[in-house]
């Protein structure tokens, strides 16, 4: 009789727990739908996510986004709409590990959205179960979950194929050992998807049976990921320990050793008209009387122009520049032009601020299109050793630098 | 022009390309009239080069005839002249930086484009020399399995031949010949000196003959291809077959109790091979869990060397490996060197060996195809390595 009591509370107390965090990730979905519809190209670059289709499928996701956390909100006690929820965790981690690549320069960023959509994804499933099943009338699932026999039957005939299809068309020509070693390999797979699957589904179902369970754990997946985040954030605040005799708040600082002496490199580079040949964005640079101005190619190539004065000038040992008054880009720029310890050349220490025009959504834009500043001064100072020590900047770039399958001819 | 493409694990296709251009003033083109299959086209071929991109252009050993000439190579002493007869280093150095004066050449820091820098500094610290045909990470050029190709710093790498040499004498100059040697000499051999080769593919073999020619005494080589060990046998190797023998306790046998002096991995990233460390790469390398690399070879080989040995490593790994056996190599006080081959270093020394009849490498080749016959050439050399030794292209 007690026991039944205890059911009843618990019973009791659910329904009124449940649909109030439901409600919460409402209003989550709410906004992230919001935000997925107002800045789609912010995300993407945020991530370093490339494809041009990615703004699309960003927008249609915020447009989901937007339609569940409205449909939570109105009927927080149905598990379909949590279920949904579910549904599209999962399209956003499959996003997310697409473009968790090793040429994405957002990687760590990424990984950290990857381990929050994780934690959102563990709470939206123990709330899920916590509502219980849709009812069999109205559930978007039909009458039943994508259960355990549904799961286990796929996976099994899954591998029941793979080794079919080995046997039929492979045995004749494969070597024994290389069989075996095929074998093992397509087995691995199979297994893994007979065994997991199955064992992650009744991890799930049985789990369902202790709320406390499913709590405890969607907070400790939701702290890993809080963790995760604060991690990533504490490393991107890291200084790097830069060796410029003038620190500044906000400064990138880049070195680069190049086998010349320090009075050839310099004279170069106060040749200010030859920078588009090494500065990738700089369309052209002018002799202005005081100054140089500057013609550059912004996010979208849009043109941006700007006026700078010389601040600082001591043959063969510092160069800077920095914006005049009132120009569109603030920026200050600083060359220092040491011996390399022992003979080996020269060391160049560049450190420079840059505010890009349209505040921090110009920082977005100029991360997206590859434009961000910091990337910028890295690459410049390598193509501008490249160009004193070979005569010449190194390219893969076009056709006929560098021919492949991905332009291919029309016969 | 015509070229064979990577398109994705296994596939490999031969497609119409552009013709490559001089774009640098230091560039030349050549006309190829020899290319090779290489044992690390393979790792690219499985898929296990990271940042390979479809339609690339694959190919790294090769040779021909100068088309043209850029005008910062154009009557420069010593450098190439249309119509030269020349092999191509795979690994392209500009001549002029650090490293090249330290004839490190496959640590250039010119040839690879700025922005394919960022990559590789991103997953090795800090970026080598450009490769050809060898990934974005390490340049984007493409390779020379194609009719024509544009080689950068052509007053640097290319090695000029002289005439009545055939292509199949000097064609492994690009490549695994200088790297066969330039893993003999990693190894630090000394007169008497015993060295263990993990191994019988082209490098490994080249690496027993140059192992030999170093003043080894005994060379023992490691393979379960019956016609690779036989090969390194011709060359004098006490041979070892992993699928009869427990390697281990046989080098001890063999080496008195005391192990090799030096052990040289020519096996890399993918060891063949059903031991448990094996295994267990395998299923972490197939599903992406933090392992790109299967070096069973490389454990037993840091395992097996003496007491204050060298270990050395011509084999390719990409990426990051695990259970690497760090105490052996501290506490046995071992030296580890390795490298992808700084082949301008070598070629002139090499192709002095081979003219006057010191070295031959023609016995490696086993199969001759045209360029059109590439992907079966790939597949042959993948899933026949007992009769496919070597697969020599002719574009042409």
């Amino acid at each position: 009789m007690r026991v039944l009591e205890r059911v009843a509370a618990l019973r009791a107390r659910e329904d009124r727990v449940g649909p109030a965090a439901a409600r919460g990730l409402g209003v989550f979905s709410l906004g992230l739908g919001l935000a997925g519809l107002i800045a789609p190209g912010a995300l993407k670059g945020a991530l370093g996510l490339r494809h041009p289709s990615d703004e699309v499928v960003r927008t249609a996701f915020g447009a989901r986004d937007f339609g569940l956390g409205a449909a939570l909100l109105a009927q927080p006690h149905r598990p379909e709409w949590m279920w949904a929820r579910v549904a599209g965790d999962a399209l956003d981690i499959a996003t997310l590990i697409a473009g968790d690549r090793s040429d994405n320069p957002k990687r760590r960023a990424l990984r950290s959205a990857l381990a929050g959509v994780l934690a959102v994804t563990a709470a939206d499933v123990a709330l899920a179960l916590r509502l219980g099943r849709p009812a069999p009338a109205t559930g978007l699932f039909g009458r039943e979950l994508p259960g355990v026999a549904r799961v286990r039957g796929a996976a099994g005939m899954m591998g029941e194929h793979l080794t079919k299809k080995l046997h039929l068309t492979k045995k004749g020509r494969l070597t024994k050992k290389a069989h075996l070693v095929k074998k093992a390999h397509l087995t691995n797979k199979a297994h893994l998807a007979k065994k997991v699957l199955p064992a992650a589904v009744l991890l799930a179902r049985r789990a369902r049976l202790d709320d406390k369970r499913v709590l405890a754990g969607g907070g400790v997946a939701l702290a890993l990921g809080a963790a995760a985040v604060t991690l990533a954030v504490l490393n991107a605040k890291k200084t790097k320990g830069g060796t410029s005799d003038m620190p500044q708040k906000g400064a990138i600082e880049r070195a680069v050793t190049v086998n010349m002496p320090r009075e050839a490199l310099y004279a170069q580079w106060r040749d200010f008209a030859q920078a588009p040949r090494w500065m990738e964005i700089v369309e052209s640079v002018s002799e202005t009387g005081e100054g140089h101005h500057w013609v550059v190619r912004g996010p979208g190539d849009k043109r941006i122009e700007y006026d700078t004065v010389i601040t600082e000038d001591r043959p063969g040992e510092v160069l800077a520049w920095e914006s005049v008054k009132g120009a569109t880009v603030r920026s200050t720029n600083r060359l220092e032009f040491r011996d390399a310890p022992g003979g080996r050349g020269t060391e160049i220490h560049a450190t420079m601020t840059y505010h890009p025009p349209g505040g921090p959504l110009g920082k977005v834009a100029a991360l997206v299109t590859q434009k961000a500043p910091e990337l910028q001064v890295r690459r410049d100072l390598r193509r501008f050793k490249q160009l004193m020590e070979t005569g010449e900047i190194a390219t893969t770039e076009g056709p006929g630098a560098a021919p492949s399958g991905r332009d291919k001819v029309k016969q | 022009m015509r070229a064979l493409t990577w398109h994705g694990k296994h596939d490999m296709r031969v497609d119409t390309v552009p013709d490559p251009e001089i774009v640098n003033p230091r560039d030349i083109v050549i006309k190829v009239t020899s290319t090779a299959i290489c044992g690390s086209d393979l790792h690219a071929y499985d898929g296990m080069i990271p940042t390979f991109q479809a339609g690339d252009v694959l190919g790294h050993e090769f040779m021909g005839i100068v088309e043209e000439v850029g005008p910062g190579v154009k009557g420069k002493a010593g450098a190439p002249k249309k119509g030269d007869r020349v092999i191509v280093p795979f690994t392209i150095a500009c001549g002029s930086c650090f490293f090249c004066e330290k004839t490190l050449f496959s640590c250039c820091d010119n040839s690879n484009p700025a922005p394919n820098q960022d990559i590789a500094d991103a997953l090795l610290g800090f970026s080598p020399a450009g490769l050809f045909g060898y990934s974005h990470m390490l340049g984007g050029y493409a390779g020379g399995q194609a009719e024509y190709a544009r080689v950068p710093f052509g007053d640097v790498g290319p090695q000029i031949i002289p005439d009545g040499v055939d292509d199949d004498k000097v064609l492994f100059l690009t490549d695994i010949l200088p790297t066969g040697w330039m893993a003999a000499e990693n190894a630090q051999i000394e007169p008497g000196d015993t060295v263990a080769v993990w191994g019988c593919g082209p490098v490994g073999l080249f690496a027993v003959q140059s192992a030999f020619l170093m003043g080894a005494a005994e060379v023992i080589a490691i393979d379960h291809y019956p016609h690779r060990l036989e090969l390194a046998a011709r060359f004098g190797a006490k041979t070892l077959n992993f699928h009869e023998v427990k390697v281990r306790e046989a080098l001890t046998e063999m080496t008195g109790g005391r192990g090799p002096d030096s052990v040289i991995d020519a096996v890399g990233m993918e060891a063949h091979g059903f031991s448990p460390d094996n295994l267990l790469d395998f299923v972490t390398q197939e599903l992406k869990l933090g392992n790109t690399e299967r070096p069973h070879a490389l454990r037993e080989a840091i395992l097996a060397v003496r007491k204050g040995g060298t270990v050395s490593v011509p084999g390719v790994y990409g990426g990051f490996g695990q259970n690497i056996p760090l105490g052996a190599i501290v506490n046995k006080g071992l030296t580890l060197k390795s490298g992808q081959t700084h082949v301008q270093r070598y070629t002139a020394k090499l192709l002095g060996m081979i003219l006057e009849g010191t070295i031959d490498t023609t016995f490696l080749i086993s199969h001759r195809m045209s360029l059109e016959d590439g992907p079966k050439g790939y597949k042959g050399f993948k899933s026949e390595q007992d009769k496919y030794t070597k697969v020599v292209l002719k574009p042409h």
